[in-house]
This record gives C-alpha cells, structure tokens and sequence, in this order.
C-alpha cells in the first residue's frame, strides 16, 4: 500500500487556540478516507493545511512522495490536490461553464482550447450540471451549487480531491446521489478525502475513517469500527448520533 | 451588452472619433482629446478594479510618474516618441516593484496604499528638486509645430492610445489572465486552490494598469507643456476615472469610454450653463448612476430589451 497523501505531525495554532495537535496519517492511493469529528474539531483546518491555505505551526504534509509543505496553494493545485470549500465558493460573476473552465485553464498549463472545453464539460456532465453551463451560480440550488464546487475541483484532473462537508444541506435524495458520484469518481482511480458530518455517507463510501477532536486525532480504522469505538460515540458522537440511532432503532 | 453590440458600437465611435477634427473647432478638439485621456484612464482603473477587485484609488500616482518621467526625459533632450514610452515603462516598471508588497493586502488597505503612495510620490518630487523642478514646477521644452497641427497630433495620439487600451481589455476579457483576475476578484482562495498564480496575475494587473494610466500622463504633459505635481498627481484624475468606470460598466470593454465620454461631456455642459453649482450638479448626477445604474450604462441599455435569452431558473430555484 503506497501513500499518496501523508499527514505527519502536523499542529496548527492560531493565537491562542491549537486547532490541530500532532495529527499524522496517511491516505493511500485510490483510497477514500472519511475525516470525521464534531463541529470546530480542525477538520477544514486540516483540509486549509493539506492545500496550503493555512500554514501548520509544526510538522509536514507529504504528497506524493515530496514535502508539500510551505509551498503556495495555486502549486500544489496543479501538483494535483484539488478541493472544494465547505461554505462554498464561486465565481458569482462567471457562469458555471466559465467557473469550471478556470480548473480545468490552469492546473496544466499546455492545455488548449478546445481540452479546456472538454474537461469543463466532462465535469459539468460528470456532476450532472451540464443543462446549467450559462447559468451563474446565484441561479443554482444548493445542491447544484455543492455540485459546482465537485465540477470545478475535478476539471483540474486531481489525484487527490478534498470535499468539504458536499453533503451539509441537501436532501436524501441529493445525498444518494453525491455518494453515486464519489463512488464513481473513485472508481476511475481517484484518491478522495471526504469530510461530512452525515454518518451514513461515510459507512457508504469510506474505505477508512480518522477521527479528530479538539484538534487530536482519537480514532483510525475502517468506518464501522470507528463508529462503534466507544471513545468515539462517547466523545464526538455521544449526544447527537447514539441519541439518533436510538430514535431511528425505535422508529425501525 | 454583447461582445458582438460593443464592437459594433466601438466602431461606429471610433469612425466618429477620427472623422472629428475635420468639423470641430480649437475648443471641442481639447474637450474631446480630454474625454480620451480620462478614456485611458479609466481603462487603466478598469483593468486592476473591475477584473481583479482591487480598488486603486491612488492610481494618479502612475499620471503623475507618466507625466515626470516624459517631463524630465524631453528636458533631457529625449524625442518625445522616445520620452512617452520610457516614462510608460518606468510607471509599468514601479507598479511591477511595489505590486510585490501591494497586492499581498487585500481590500481597502490596498486602496489606502496606493493612496499613500500617490502622495509619498508627491513629497518625493517636490524635494528631488533639480530635474524635476521641485515645487516650482517642470516646463516642457517647446515644440516647433504649428499648435493647430500639434494640437491635431496630441488628439490622434490620444484616441490611439485610447484604441490601444481598449484592445487590450478586449484581449483581456477573453484571456487566460483575465479568466484568472475575474476568478481572484470572486474568491482569491477559490482561484489559488484552482491552481492561479493569484499574486502572479494581481501584479501583470497592475502593471497593465499603470502603462495605460501613465502613457495618458505623459501624453497629458506633452500637450500641456508645463506641469506641476498639484495637477500631475491629482488624485481627482483617478477619482474621476473610478467615477467614468463605473458609468461605464465595470469590467466591461468599452464601458469605461462611453463612461468617460458621458461624464466629460455632461460635465462641460453643466460647468457652462451652471458654472457656479456644477460640482453640486455633478456630485448628484454621479449619486443618481451609482443608485440608478449600479451595473452601468452598458448593462442598462441592454436591459432595454426584452431578456428573451436570460435564464430564468432564479424565480424557481
Ligand atoms: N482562521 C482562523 N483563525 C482563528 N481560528 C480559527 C481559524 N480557522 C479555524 N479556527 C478555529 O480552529 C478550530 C477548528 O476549526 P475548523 O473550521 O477546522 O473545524 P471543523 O472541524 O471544520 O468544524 P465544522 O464541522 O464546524 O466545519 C475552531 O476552534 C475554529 O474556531
Ligand atoms: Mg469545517
């Protein structure tokens, strides 16, 4: 098993709050891993990290076998890590065909024309957003507006996508069917780490789930056995999720 | 408005443009080579506020380098075919260098910035003294040409300067780099993590920006023959220029010379029918766009019409 992505001691401070302490794993290739953990637990800081938004206070963040750390986002984008934002973030001026062009323009920079065009429409159909290319996002649903996000980071042909709470907001339906497209992006060979707070899409997708919090990783291992890791229901699913799957077992 | 409307307007303009000396008299030849310069201007201003967001108010700073630069080239004996593009690529060059620092702000400090900077220029100016002429101000060694065929050459050298800019947004608008400032302008994060070299593409911005705002400088000190740092660094000429821009339209090609046409040639006539209210004519006209044609004249006459093409999922959704 070859790592692409090793996270390795990594700590992040932002004045006074240590928001990631000494976290390493590593995400192996092909692979979807599940980041998990309860609100303010690090997991966009860590995602910020891994895409050099955010410098880390200590440690480094290794991808492909090179140390990615201290290097500018926009090159690390085209090394091939793409992400989506978990507020998201369009360009609300460009259309969605305009949007996804921009991923597809500058993470290989020889791309002419005619494969931006493509690559851009791939994405869109890939999404399923295709029937909205002259659309500007403020004309999106939010689930369109999710998808827009996915379209954008797959038309950089990554290695390594990170997607951002994709789910937060949408329906059961909308769900069902971003866990079809994570399924089907992985199938064609890309590694993924998915950060959601919707339990059933991590058992449903996940090869492997870490789990943060306050900033420390306390669990790591395949999802159903981190879901029923008692450190983890008791510190991070404790209230919310043991309380809804007593609900849901007395519903069912 | 369409790409295709704009350049079919542009060129109707620009036909007008150039018919023009023929008919005019001494007084409209000034009005209008004016309505280029600000035209350049407020290209200048277009390029780093309406593709990349970032507001350069201070941007007379580039007039002011243009015009010295050219001022004190031609003192020192360069032709002004030389002098002009020297002191184009002296603004260019300062906007590169200080682009590096600058642009790493975001928002307003930026703004403040190049603000400071118009002014820090000023005090370098006037205490240099010597070449520059200091307070006392710089005279332009004459020119032999009749003035009525010199005033003729300013006025095409103006409006191809104009025509120069306006291509280049044309090319802008339609380029890898203005995908990139459009994008930085929506979400900086959002474009770096799409792999644009945002600090990379905000400097090319700037450095566009200050070419085009510092040829309109040193063409203005040609034509005026004398300048003085009050009137070469004035931030009302950026100011203006911002106000033409948005007139105009923002981010559009040829918004920004429509803006700067309607608002030098409103202005005169205000300032001759009205010369003692003007500016407070002139300060409400300005209210009345902002509130009225938030998006600019462009965008509102193409309104006009019936959307018969605008999606119309918004209603829905
Ligand atoms: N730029 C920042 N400056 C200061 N503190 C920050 C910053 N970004 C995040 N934090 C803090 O770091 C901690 C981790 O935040 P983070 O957004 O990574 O959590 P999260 O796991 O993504 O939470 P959520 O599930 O709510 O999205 C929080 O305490 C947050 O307030
Ligand atoms: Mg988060």
């Amino acid at each position: 098993m070859s790592a692409l992505l090793s996270v390795d001691h990594v700590g992040v401070r932002f004045g006074g709050v240590q928001a990631i302490k000494d976290v390493s794993f590593d995400v192996a290739s092909g692979e979807i891993l599940g980041l998990i953990g309860p609100n303010g637990a690090g997991k966009t800081t860590l995602l910020n990290v891994i895409s050099s938004l955010v410098k880390p206070s200590g440690g480094r963040v290794m991808f492909d076998g090179e140390t990615i750390t201290g290097r500018k986002a926009h090159t690390i984008a085209r090394r091939g890590v793409a992400r989506t934002f978990q507020i998201v973030q369009p360009f609300r001026n460009l259309t969605v065909a305009q949007n996804v062009a921009v991923g597809a323009m500058f993470c290989d920079a020889g791309r002419s024309a005619t494969a931006v065009a493509e690559a851009c429409t791939e994405a869109m159909e890939q999404v399923g957003i295709a029937g909205k290319r002259d659309f500007l996002p403020s004309q999106l649903t939010l689930s369109e507006r999710k998808r827009l996000e996915v379209a954008r980071a797959l038309a950089t042909r990554p290695r390594l996508l990170l997607l951002d709470e994709v789910m937060a907001g949408l329906n059961h339906a909308e769900i069902e069917r971003i866990i079809d497209l994570i399924r089907a992006i992985n199938r064609n060979g890309l590694t993924i780490i998915v950060v959601e707070h919707v339990m059933k899409a991590i058992t449903a997708v996940c090869h492997r789930a870490v789990v943060l919090q306050f900033g420390e990783k306390i669990a790591d291992g395949t999802p159903d056995r981190v879901l029923s890791d008692p450190k983890v229901v008791s510190a991070y699913l404790g209230d919310r999720y043991a309380r809804r799957q007593v609900a849901q077992g007395a519903v069912a | 408005m369409s790409g295709k409307r704009q350049l079919i307007l542009a060129t109707v303009l620009l036909i007008a443009a150039l018919a023009a000396p023929a008919f005019v008299g001494n007084y409209w030849l000034r009005v209008l080579t004016t309505v280029f310069m600000f035209g350049v201007v407020a290209q200048g201003l277009n390029v780093i506020v309406g593709f990349a967001g970032y507001h350069a108010f201070g941007n007379s700073v580039f007039f002011g380098i243009g015009a010295y630069a050219t001022g004190i080239g031609m003192t020192l004996g360069l032709p002004v075919w030389v002098a002009i593009p020297v002191a184009v690529a002296a603004a260019a060059l300062i906007a590169a260098v200080l682009g590096w620092p600058f642009l790493r702000l975001r928002g307003h400090y930026f703004a403040i910035a190049t603000v400071a900077l118009n002014a820090a220029a000023t005090e370098v100016i006037i205490n240099i003294g010597g070449v520059t002429g200091g307070a006392q101000g710089l005279p332009l060694p004459f020119s032999s040409l009749p003035p009525t065929l010199l005033y003729r050459i300013i006025y095409f050298a103006m409006l191809a300067t104009l025509v120069l800019a306006t291509a280049i947004v044309f090319w802008l608008s339609r380029s890898r780099l203005g995908y990139a400032l459009r994008a930085l302008r929506d979400s900086e994060s959002g474009a770096e993590v799409m792999g644009v070299d945002t600090v990379k593409a905000k400097i090319l911005a700037w450095t566009i920006s200050a070419a085009m705002t510092g040829s309109a400088g040193g063409l203005w000190a040609y034509w005026l023959t004398f300048i003085e740092v009050g009137t070469a660094f004035d931030i009302s000429i950026s100011v203006r220029g911002y106000i033409m821009m948005l007139l105009g339209g923002m981010g559009t090609v040829i918004g920004p010379v429509i803006g700067a046409a309607l608002f030098q040639l409103v202005g005169d006539a205000i300032w001759s029918h009205f010369s003692g209210i003007h500016n407070l004519l002139l300060g409400a006209l300005v209210m009345a766009v902002v509130l009225l044609v938030p998006q600019g004249v462009l965008d509102s006459l193409s309104r006009l019409r019936p959307p018969a093409r605008r999606p119309r999922r918004a209603a829905e959704a």
